[in-house]
């Protein structure tokens, strides 16, 4: 019995170890200490586990339930910044387009006849950023999918018609593409950020800037604890 | 016959990756589309295509906005905008179709561990032309013009999705699409400026300007 719990913990470790969550300090103590047979793992002297052992981080996803205040704090704050930075990015818009236009435009759809520059890109690219926000947020896929919608649909029937009509094109592609976008952002951003090394860390949160903020709830803290070789653990914290 | 097509439709029971949840799919694909233009003009154009469903299932029923949008290069084609404009044109063509799409899965699985389904809707879309080559007959286009068309019609669909056990597995799905459109509205659009583009003329379009599509989409679910 004993020695199946031991595999068990070993065949764990060598998983975390997979996963590039932390070195494989402990595996030759491990191994020595219950009865395996060492040479079939990867092997690594005292003085290196010593070295690596102290915290060290694992990107991920954390999904979990939302109240519906929470739903309508996260939307609120995305609506606020759509309206502020609708303005920064074309400060144009501000002249070109007036509250009567505003009520002229109220509830009307069209299909736009913006250039493929906007609507494959810049929408999509907008998209994406809603997606990976709610992700940041605890948000599962689907649920981050629909968050943007509702926040797409916020900004084209209340914010975009101070200067042109509702565009069918942008309602849809925005959280459809973004949302493909984003998830291929997400993919490729946790690979570099738990690759383990400097330069993957910062191409993994450029990818993904809401790593980087407070709300980003995946961040976990990962602490080997080595004493000696009755003694080996490894803790793992979560904030949320 | 038909008792044993009920009995393959309804009774054998098959496994779907989800039920009761959304979806978001997206998927690759060719089409080939009839474009008839006016005074009989007409063009047949191959080209790519990139889907994407996002909707609801039940357990045989689904309800999805999907997007189909086509890119192809057309070679003549006769544009006409009322009184003011007419004129051949040559040059690329890109169609966004919306489509509210009911899809029905079936319970039978011709091949194996996918079954098959049946999608229709209504489509609406907005085709555009540009116009990198034309001949102007009557009226004015300038570079960087490019014409539009509004159209409505109706997708219908049949296609086989991969069983799974898991969503996170991501099912492939491939279909056959057959649509229909009819144009409705004729637009010349200015976007010589991509930043801001212009209406420069808008008229009903002619009777005859419709589409006949065949695509064939090859996609997995995200998630």
């Amino acid at each position: 019995m004993r020695k199946s719990v031991n595999h068990i913990f070993l065949l764990f470790i060598l998983f975390q170890v997979n996963l590039g969550i932390c070195g494989d300090l402990t595996l030759n103590k491990l191994a020595t200490t219950n009865n395996l047979d060492p040479n079939n793992y990867k092997m690594m002297s005292d003085e290196q586990a010593g070295k690596q052992i102290g915290p060290t981080y694992h990107y991920h996803y954390l999904d979990r339930y939302h109240s519906v205040g929470e739903n309508l704090k996260n939307l609120g704050t995305v609506y606020a910044i759509t309206w502020g930075l609708y303005f920064a990015t074309q400060p144009e818009a501000w002249h070109e387009g007036s509250w009567e236009a505003w009520k002229k435009n109220f509830g009307k759809v069209v299909f736009d006849q913006d250039e493929p520059f906007w609507n494959w890109f810049v929408h999509p690219f907008a998209g994406s950023q809603l997606y990976l926000f709610y992700r940041a947020n605890g948000y599962s896929r689907i649920d981050s999918l629909g968050m943007s919608f509702i926040s797409a649909l916020l900004f084209e029937f209340t914010v975009e018609i101070y200067t042109e009509p509702a565009s069918i094109q942008d309602i849809f592609q925005t959280p459809v593409f973004g949302s493909i976008l984003g998830l291929g952002l997400e993919t490729a951003s946790l690979y570099f950020l738990n690759s383990g090394n400097a330069a993957g860390k910062v191409l993994g949160h450029v990818l993904n800037l809401y790593t980087l903020f407070w709300f980003y709830e995946g961040k976990i803290k990962i602490v080997p604890m080595y004493d000696g070789p009755k003694s080996a653990a490894i803790t793992f914290t979560e904030t949320f | 016959m038909l008792r044993l097509l009920l009995i393959l439709f309804l009774f054998i029971p098959s496994a779907h990756s989800y039920y009761n949840d959304w979806g978001l799919k997206g998927a690759l694909g060719m089409n080939y589309q009839s474009i008839a233009g006016e005074d009989e003009s007409s063009d047949n154009i191959v080209g790519l295509t990139v889907n994407t469903q996002f909707g609801y299932r039940w357990d045989q029923f689904e309800l999805d906005l999907a997007s189909y949008v086509t890119f192809g290069k057309s070679h003549n084609i006769h544009f006409k905008v009322g009184d003011e404009l007419q004129a051949i044109v040559s040059g690329m063509v890109r169609t966004v179709n919306f489509v509210p799409l009911l899809k029905f899965y079936t319970h039978w699985v011709p091949i194996q561990k996918r079954n098959l389904y049946f999608s229709a809707g209504p489509s609406f879309s907005l085709r555009t032309f540009w116009t990198n080559n034309y001949t102007v007959l009557t009226g004015e286009l300038d570079e960087g013009y490019k014409i539009t068309y509004h159209d409505t019609g109706i997708f219908a669909a049949v296609g086989i999705e991969e069983l799974s056990t898991f969503k996170e597995e991501n099912p492939s799905y491939f279909e056959i699409l057959f649509g229909y459109t009819k144009s409705r509205k004729i637009t010349v659009v200015d976007a010589s400026n991509n930043q801001k583009v212009r209406v420069v003329h808008s008229d009903e379009a002619g009777p005859n300007i419709r589409t006949i599509i065949l695509m064939f989409n090859l996609g997995i679910t995200f998630f």
